[in-house]
């Protein structure tokens, strides 16, 4: 631990700035004392500057402001020194030792289920990329599209926005009180393993075979009518995402059930008002199980390793959960 | 924020393609129809909040204040619509509308308190006084008809500075001049306190001190963000290569670059325009999660776009004062000569010093009648009843009394801790105007000591003490008395009482106190008349006038006498050890950046857990201003950080003065 006073601050500054920082940043910690408002600005600045590390300022006073406007986040204190410092900040607390259950708790919840959604989303239109590629491939270079207009319209609304953006209401612990007596579920996070290079390439992947899957399926069980294979491939679609989502959600809760549920009624029924476009006359049982075939060649396989990895290597917060069981 | 855009016009251009009947892939509303809705979403954000920000200005605009016309009579005037030179009067508890110079107030004692906490944080009041010569024209109905003039600097942003200049004349002679300072001056945003207060307006608008310290807040953009928008900028440059790779395998037939663009839009359901969308509802939505949070009341999100962010905390800076302690001051003990005095174990023992000191001759400085650097030693008595007195005198406390309780009003709370405890020693500040103190004595209830002030030097950060001049007017004395950092008040006393000083201020700091030296200096009267002139010639210079002012003050702080040390204790906010001790778990590096010197700072750090018991100071203080040394001693540290083991070896570098610190 560093203790270094105001002018020897501003000496090594002066002399070796960025010595200063790379050896600081080793210790434990570090104290600042006789540091002037303009020294407090600086310091912020110039650890974003050779670190790159997040930082967030905490203050109560005028004499903060600067700190809290340069760092990533900025706290402030409502205190006794007036309202300058949460006037400025980006969060604005009533005590100190709040700030624990703000990052442990609403960060760590908001960075995990934003990585989620995210990631989620990009799949969700990389796959339907690959179907309409590989159709385009396969079928003779023609420049039309697999799905019909209002389908893909529908794809990302108002069939599937509601459970896909449930991911957001997702928990990975039972309850804040897990995170907060097991600090070390933060670290995870700082490392960036919720979002990373792997995580993508996992969920490209995934996109790849199963949209795959779907088109070559598609081949399989072709018919007279393309139409029919719109729908087919279309309901395969819907009801893959929706299983991909279950395969996400940490913690399936009754009401995300209820949603895809509706969302599953929706489609159905939006199918059945242009049921004169989709020649529902000739829907039968075989068009239901070449259904359900699509999907679960896509979605079991996928699924299956996601659980083997989860057993073979869980993770920090399902390990937490554990002990507490 | 730049790729929103980018997508924006993206898809735009998507959009716009489709009617043309030549690129056409599908039905244009497939094209149109998210586009729209993620405009319109953006759109009534931001109409919400420009018609918010609407409100508010025209609220701000349209207050009214009475404006003085030539004739003298009070006529309404929307702030909106005030200019430089107007008169204008700001009602008790009102906004004042633009920066003025003060010229009549109904205050007590001609003078007036503001509230500037909307303007520089504080939450004290300022003492305002109006122009001498216009107050008393005021009085006498006659400010309109006056021939005077007011000068003033160009308008800057240091809210603490102001010169200018007041040109009046009776007969329209050689007008004489008065110099304005800080002192009468109502900066915009601040707020009066009590009865109306009449100004002259010198800066509107975007001159004034409130607007040109206004910064524009930085937007910052979370992490993630920028990992998402260059996420959609790799699917973008894949979806030209896809569209590439269908093209190369039909063999760029035909009118192949028509053929490529349609492969294109048939594929840009790879861009997920919907993810913006998306990802705001969900800041939205955490924000929310944050607001209401029943376990942290009263936790305000300003910044929505940022919720992500407090997930990846790798680092924390905090302030110590009012952060990690509560900034409630408590009077813990003081040192005088060499020994020291604690609240709550020599309780009895001060009383009884100071009640034999104080039956002879209440007011201080009663033992002799000029004090000589190493002149005869003090009693102890004499000492602890002058320091107690300065302890209630110099300070800048207003008691004030709200619905019957008797309070204090003060910038710092280290001043009313120690007001307060000269008050339980029966020194109780009973009144406070710009003139006078009244400090009722532990003699008896019915001797009260009134004090007349001449001058008050208030405190600031760079001098680090403030001083006042008090006139004690049984007795006639004029005392000097000052107080602040050690170092600041060593200067003005003899070197053997400034080390005496600097031992007491580090024995006290070592147990967590923040500590005050306090010193006083009596004048003969002759003495005090002949620095005050010299003192208000300097007031009144065009040139240079606060270096001359800072000259012939440090002219009056020589040769003082050092009265004693106190202590006063800042207590720590709950549960601080325990948030520490978390977020240290959790990964996140704390450091405290405070004003405070390097003794309390270390306490802190140990009874809030910064430090913890395996780790150890390692104190760089007064490091040599030389590039070699300065690496040296960073190598040194940075070699610490991973050899625990160096941490037992002695350093011998004399050239910096580092030490260790166990607990």
């Amino acid at each position: 631990m560093l203790v270094v006073d105001g002018v020897s601050l501003d000496r090594c500054l002066r002399h070796a700035e960025r010595l200063f920082f790379e050896s600081t940043t080793k210790l434990a910690g570090v104290m600042c004392c006789r540091c002037s408002p303009t020294q407090k600005t600086a310091i912020t600045q110039k650890l974003k500057l050779y670190t790159n590390m997040k930082i967030a300022a905490v203050g109560d006073g005028g004499n903060d402001v600067g700190m809290i406007q340069e760092a990533d986040i900025g706290i402030g204190i409502s205190g006794k020194e007036g309202k300058q410092a949460s006037l400025a900040s980006d969060y604005a607390l009533a005590k100190f030792h709040y700030i624990s259950r703000l990052f442990l708790w609403h960060g760590r919840m908001s960075y995990i289920r934003t990585s989620s959604l995210g990631q989620f989303v990009v799949h969700r239109g990389l796959i339907v990329a690959i179907i309409q590629m590989l159709f385009c491939l396969t079928f003779y270079f023609c420049a039309i599209p697999v799905f019909n207009s209002y389908l893909l319209l529908g794809y990302t609304t108002y069939y599937t926005f509601l459970p896909v953006f449930s991911l957001v209401f997702d928990q990975d612990v039972e309850n804040e009180e897990s995170v907060l007596k097991y600090p070390n579920l933060y670290r995870n996070l700082q490392k960036g393993r919720f979002f990373s290079a792997k995580t993508i390439l996992i969920w490209t992947t995934q996109s790849l075979y199963q949209g795959m899957v779907v088109i070559f399926c598609t081949l399989v069980f072709f018919e007279d009518s393309f139409v029919n294979i719109v729908l087919i491939n279309f309901s395969a679609l819907i009801c893959i995402e929706m299983l991909n989502l279950y395969s996400e959600l940490k913690n399936p809760t009754r009401t995300i059930f209820l949603l895809v549920l509706m969302s599953l009624a929706i489609y159905a029924s939006s199918v059945f008002l242009f049921r004169d476009y989709f020649n529902l006359g000739t829907i039968s049982r075989e068009f239901l199980l070449k259904i359900l075939a699509i999907t679960v060649v896509s979605w079991l396989p996928v699924h299956f390793i996601k659980c083997c990895a989860q057993k073979l290597d869980p993770s920090e917060a399902a390990r937490v959960e554990n002990m507490g069981v | 924020m730049q790729f929103r855009q980018f997508y924006n016009f993206f898809f735009l251009l998507i959009c716009v393609s489709q009617f043309f009947s030549i690129l056409r892939v599908g039905f244009i509303f497939t094209y149109v129809t998210p586009l729209a809705f993620v405009l319109s979403v953006t759109m009534v954000k931001e109409a919400y909040e420009d018609c918010k920000r609407h409100c508010r200005d025209s609220e701000i605009n349209s207050e009214k204040y009475g404006k003085l016309d030539p004739a003298g009579r009070v006529c309404d005037v929307t702030s909106a619509n005030i200019k430089v030179g107007d008169v204008v009067r700001v009602r008790e508890g009102q906004r004042v509308p633009a920066d003025m110079v003060l010229l009549y107030t109904t205050g007590p004692s001609g003078s007036t308190f503001i509230k500037t906490d909307q303007l520089d944080g504080e939450t004290d009041w300022k003492l305002r006084r109006p122009v001498a010569k216009t107050q008393a024209a005021f009085e006498a109905g006659k400010l309109m008809s006056m021939n005077a003039c007011v000068t003033a600097e160009p308008p800057h942003k240091d809210i603490y500075k102001f010169q200018g200049t007041f040109y009046h004349t009776e007969d329209f002679s050689d007008p004489v001049a008065v110099g304005l300072d800080l002192g009468n001056t109502l900066w915009a945003d601040t707020v009066l306190t009590n009865g109306f207060a009449v100004g002259l307006v010198i800066y509107t608008g975007i001159h004034t001190k409130s607007k040109m310290n206004v910064r524009s807040p930085r937007s910052k953009v979370g992490k993630i963000d920028q990992e998402i928008s260059w996420i959609s900028f790799v699917l973008f440059v894949v979806l030209l290569g896809l569209a590439l790779t269908i093209l190369t395998s039909n063999g760029f037939k035909g009118r192949w670059p028509l053929l490529y663009m349609k492969y294109v839009l048939l594929l840009s359901s790879i861009i997920p325009i919907s993810l913006r969308v998306n990802l705001d509802l969900a800041k939205t939505w955490y924000s929310y999660g944050i607001n209401s949070d029943s376990a942290i009341p009263g936790t305000v999100a300003r910044n929505t776009n940022i919720p992500e962010d407090l997930g990846r905390i790798e680092m924390l800076l905090s302030d110590k004062t009012g952060t990690l302690t509560q900034n409630e001051m408590e009077f813990k003990s003081f040192f005088v000569q060499n020994a020291k005095f604690d609240r709550r174990e020599s309780m009895h023992e001060i009383m009884e010093a100071l009640t034999a000191a104080s039956q002879e001759d209440s007011a201080p400085m009663a033992d002799h009648r000029k004090p000589e650097p190493g002149h005869a030693k003090r009693s102890k008595q004499e000492q602890i009843k002058d320091l107690t007195i300065a302890m209630a005198v110099c300070h800048n406390v207003t008691p004030v009394d709200t619905e019957g309780k008797h309070d204090f009003q003060a910038a710092s709370p280290d001043e009313i801790a120690l007001v307060k405890f000269a008050g339980e020693l029966g020194y109780r500040l009973l009144h406070r105007d710009q003139l006078k103190m009244q400090v009722a004595t532990p003699v008896s209830s019915l001797d009260v000591d009134e004090y007349e002030i001449l001058l008050d030097f208030p405190f600031t950060s760079e001098s680090r003490k403030m001083g006042i001049l008090v006139r004690h007017t049984k007795t006639q004395r004029i005392i000097y008395f000052m107080k602040g950092a050690e170092q600041a008040v060593g200067q003005s006393v003899s070197p053997e009482a400034a080390a005496k000083m600097r031992e007491g201020a580090e024995d006290l700091s070592l147990e967590g106190l923040r500590t005050l030296s306090f010193a006083e200096k009596m004048l003969e009267p002759e003495e005090y008349q002949a620095w005050r002139e010299e003192y208000d010639a300097a007031c009144a210079a065009e040139v240079g006038r606060e270096g001359e002012k800072a000259a012939v003050r440090a002219k009056l702080e020589t040769g003082m006498e050092y009265l004693g040390v106190t202590g006063v204790e800042d207590k720590l906010q709950d549960n601080v050890a325990k948030t520490i001790e978390g977020l240290k778990q959790a990964g996140i590096k704390v450091w405290m950046l405070t004003g405070d010197k390097i003794e309390t700072a270390c306490c802190i750090g140990i009874s809030s857990g910064l430090k913890s018991r395996a780790e150890k100071y390692y104190v760089l203080k007064e490091v040599a201003d030389d590039q070699y040394i300065v690496e040296n001693e960073l190598k040194v540290i940075s070699a610490s950080a991973f050899d625990s083991s160096w941490l037992d070896r002695k350093w011998n570098n004399r050239r910096a003065q580092c030490w260790w610190w166990t607990e």
